[in-house]
């Protein structure tokens, strides 16, 4: 998600430069009296690839120039003076990147929030920060605390070579980043003799007491009062159903998208249809001006003749 | 309302795209054979599936250590029935050579066959299963009897979870059963006294350990019985984990994967609607007003 994060800010930040090279063009164009229909046009389709990445909107102002603004109000481009829009690790967020709008009159950068921004960027960081970071962190903290739970119990019992059992996983010092890293610790798998099943350090090989208790951490409780299984269904069912509303409200955007680009096309789009028969009119109109024009002439000759 | 031919491209695509999902959601669904291919298709059934599985590796577990808890006790219980058969031949041997009649030197001989005897029961008693000398309690690492008859195990009793957090009795109390503890017989010793009297052509000796090797005998069938006890359990409940591993599979089967038939249906209708979207997309952008006045 990174990456597309980062591939959708260059290319805004393209998009940006161009919009404001055109905004100063158009209006150069426009003041001396001409209308600059391409660069118009040019200028249209880029905009609405700055909404679909970012969500600004165009906001027009008296001398004919667009500015973007992004939902949270921060202003992206006036005239032909560009923001621009970089990344930076946010290390509390697992190294995640933040997008961090540089103002164009040189001001203090601004860390943009999920909030602050929609379109393609916004929607990757409600999924990157939203659904999937919690997510991410409910593992954490399940995998940190199952880890913990075991190892406590493997520590206090006894292995076959009567001293008291090590860790049986290895989840690293805190919560966070624990679902990646815990894995078995090694000298146990190596050994099985390390997984202190006894009870007792009397020379008992075949107490079992404490291999019991191991097993029944599987049921116990842990932080969030849910054992591991149940932690790990409730996890797996948020995320789906996260990501089943999502795919919800994506289908209703589109098709609230699709309904406003056929009004938009409706008003405002070419119609090869009508365009024809305007064309035939035309046509048509001209041809009968002809006429009208061979009449009058043929007329007027009529006349100069008689007189002469 | 005004319709461009940009509209009518764009419908025409969105159109395309949306068969071309669904069509290629049915082929996943077909290849793969499961419903459930993500959390998002259906978050409660993804959630139940995560428990179902735990449930299934769980149930496995308990089968597997019943399946082994049953095959050590019928270990067990062989030992038990050939010991058995070592005591009731000292019986024998003891009501036989208690008798009067007999000469020292008879005595002799079946004292001989006291000492085979004794080797016997005190191999049936050492028997090991795997890497675990069964009748030791919890110090199954080492016989639990020397070779002096004399018992070096403890009092532990084994367990084995016949149901999540249920348990039953996988191991015999050697200490009760064999060597005395708690008001009973010591059995091996009862063996030794016996071939000390024959040996000594004591016969009122031989009679006076035909009490001892009767409560041997009641104590070795005793014994057995709480084996047969606890082998029939743990039958019981590897037939009953087999069950709820069916159980289980035929669940998460019906919660995640794909109807065959529906799932091809599926496919077939979505091929359909590909084509016919398709169809309809080229006789519509085919139809235009500047092709008619050509």
């Amino acid at each position: 998600m990174d990456s597309s994060i980062t591939a959708a800010v260059q290319q805004v930040n393209a998009s940006l430069k161009q919009v404001g090279d055109l905004n100063r063009r158009i209006s150069v164009i426009e003041a001396s009296g001409s209308q600059p229909t391409d660069l118009l046009d040019k200028r249209h389709n880029l905009m609405d690839e700055v909404a679909n990445l970012i969500g600004a909107t165009q906001v027009p102002d008296a001398y004919g120039n667009v500015s973007l603004v992004l939902p949270g109000g921060t202003t992206l481009l006036s005239a032909s003076s560009a923001a621009e829009l970089v990344l930076q690790a946010d290390t509390p967020n697992k190294g995640h990147l933040d997008v961090v709008f540089t103002p164009a009159d040189g001001s203090a950068k601004v860390v943009l929030r999920q909030t602050d921004l929609g379109g393609q960027i916004g929607g990757l960081l409600a999924a990157r920060d939203g659904a999937l970071g919690k997510a991410s962190t409910d593992l954490d903290s399940l995998a940190y605390d199952f880890g913990t739970t075991v190892n406590a119990q493997n520590r206090a019992g006894y292995t076959l070579y009567g001293t008291h059992g090590g860790d049986v996983f290895n989840v690293g010092p805190a919560a966070f980043g624990a679902a990646a890293v815990i894995a078995s610790d090694p000298a146990l798998t190596g050994d099985p003799s390390l997984i202190a099943a006894s009870g007792t350090d009397t020379g008992i090989p075949g107490d079992a007491t404490n291999a019991q208790a191991l097993v029944a951490t599987q049921t116990a409780p842990l932080s969030n009062l849910l054992d591991v299984q149940k932690g790990l269904a409730k996890i797996v069912s948020d995320f789906g159903t996260a990501s089943a509303d999502a795919k919800d409200a994506a289908s209703f955007d589109k098709s609230v998208l699709t309904n406003l680009e056929n009004a938009r096309a409706s008003t405002s789009g070419v119609s090869m249809d009508d365009e024809m028969v305007a064309l035939l009119q035309t046509q048509h109109a001209f041809e009968a001006l002809s006429k009208v024009i061979n009449t009058a002439a043929a007329l007027l000759q009529t006349l100069i003749d008689l007189k002469t | 309302m005004r319709i461009t031919e940009a509209t009518l491209y764009q419908r025409t695509l969105d159109s395309a795209n949306t068969a071309m999902a669904n069509l290629a959601r049915a082929q996943g669904e077909v290849s793969t054979g499961l419903r459930v291919q993500a959390p998002g298709d259906d978050p409660q059934a993804a959630g139940m599936l995560v428990r179902h599985r735990f449930d299934q590796a769980r149930t496995t577990a308990i089968q597997s250590g019943a399946q082994r808890a049953t095959e050590e006790l019928n270990a067990a219980d062989s030992a038990l029935g050939s010991l058995g058969t070592t005591l009731a031949r000292a019986q024998v041997l003891a009501t036989q050579f208690g008798n009067d009649t007999y000469t020292a030197s008879d005595r002799a001989a079946a004292a001989a066959e006291v000492d085979g005897l004794f080797q016997q029961g005190l191999a049936d008693l050492n028997i090991r299963f795997g890497d675990r000398f069964i009748f030791g309690g919890n110090k199954d690492n080492q016989t639990p009897f020397g070779d002096n008859g004399v018992y070096r195990g403890d009092a532990g009793i084994r367990q084995v979870e016949v149901a999540p957090g249920v348990y039953e009795q996988s191991s015999v109390r050697a200490d009760i059963m064999a060597a005395g503890a708690g008001g009973g017989v010591d059995v091996l010793q009862t063996l030794k006294d016996l071939a000390a009297a024959l040996r000594a052509d004591d016969s009122g000796a031989v009679r006076g350990t035909l009490s001892g090797l009767s409560d041997a005998c009641n104590q070795i069938s005793t014994a057995r019985s709480q084996v047969g006890t606890s082998v029939n359990i743990f039958t019981s409940a590897v037939d009953t984990c087999a069950s709820q591993i069916v159980d289980t599979k035929q669940v998460i089967g019906e919660l995640g994967d794909a109807d065959v038939m529906d799932a091809s249906s599926r496919l077939s209708l979505a091929q359909y609607a590909l084509n016919a979207t398709l169809t309809a997309a080229k006789q519509t952008l085919s139809f235009s007003l500047v092709d008619l006045m050509k």
